[in-house]
């Protein structure tokens, strides 16, 4: 049984802000719901780097231990997932969470927070598949349609990698030992090319 | 109707009243299990028809969509 998990290729993303998009249109989300960000360290300086955070669905979930209700559950695919029925928007697994996963969406005048919501690797929730009712709590769900989630498919540069976790791994292991590492990544042979002779300098003495 | 009749029918009713809660189950709250609706399969749906082979295929097929190293190499041939 596959061990569904996302992983992001740090030397890839371009901040674009594809996937967040693509999340929000998947499941019409509501506004001030982010289910997936994308988090840039040292942003504006040379050598920036960029990554795409959601709900990484833990094996060992910290979320699923400390809920009170006890409304999270992880399906055999290995998503974890949640009952928003039990949920009382305590806010206990977002304290919990090292990722910042976990989101309330805020409404009315004393900004209420209602029950909590998070990427749901597009595997909706405890509702009939592709139902109405699903949807409008937990999104469309691409796995029972036999799709990765849409953030990582969407992906323009295939940084972010979704789906069984060995073959994602597998996938990424590949890329490292073809691109190399360094300046082997990015720079000017990458971008134009390795000459096997260097081209004469104009006015350089021979 | 008689007032036997009307007694026993009475009864009956007043038994069956007595006895509704006897069928309600006892909620124990376990700590740590999951108390919410149980979820469905991925494949247990009109597309799949329950076949989970099919589904992990389809899945399969999709994760290595995203190596554009084995679709180039593929596409190369």
């Amino acid at each position: 049984m596959a061990r569904m998990k996302f992983l992001c290729d740090a030397e890839r993303c371009i901040e674009c802000n594809g996937c967040v998009t693509a999340c929000k249109n998947e499941h019409e989300v509501p506004w001030g719901v982010n289910r997936r960000r994308v988090v840039t360290l040292n942003d504006g300086v040379p050598g920036e780097k960029s990554i795409s955070v959601a709900c990484m669905h833990c094996s060992d979930a910290p979320c699923m231990a400390v809920c009170p209700v006890d409304c999270f559950y992880k399906t055999s695919e290995g998503v974890v997932l949640h009952d928003k029925d039990l949920c009382i928007g305590c806010g206990y697994c977002f304290y919990a969470c090292p990722f910042g996963a976990p989101q309330f969406p805020q409404d009315g005048a004393f900004g209420l927070r209602g029950k909590m919501d998070k990427c749901t690797f597009c595997a909706g929730g405890p509702e009939a598949d592709n139902s109405d009712a699903e949807f409008k709590k937990y999104g469309r769900n691409r796995l029972a349609e036999g799709k990765l989630p849409a953030c990582a498919e969407m992906c323009a540069t295939k940084a972010l990698l979704g789906g069984d976790a060995d073959v994602i791994a597998d996938i990424y292991r590949d890329r490292v030992l073809k691109r190399g590492k360094g300046s082997e990544i990015w720079g000017w042979g990458t971008a134009y090319g390795k000459p096997e002779k260097p081209a004469a300098q104009p006015g350089a003495k021979s | 109707m008689t007032a036997s009749r009307f007694l026993m029918v009475l009864s009956v009713g007043a038994l069956a009243l007595a006895v509704t809660g006897c069928g309600e189950k006892p909620v124990v709250y376990k700590q740590g299990v999951y108390q919410g609706k149980p979820d469905s399969k991925p494949w247990d749906n009109a597309q799949f028809n329950g076949n989970q082979v099919e589904w992990e295929k389809a899945i399969k097929a999709r994760t290595h969509g995203q190596n554009e190293y084995s679709r180039s190499v593929a596409s190369a041939k």
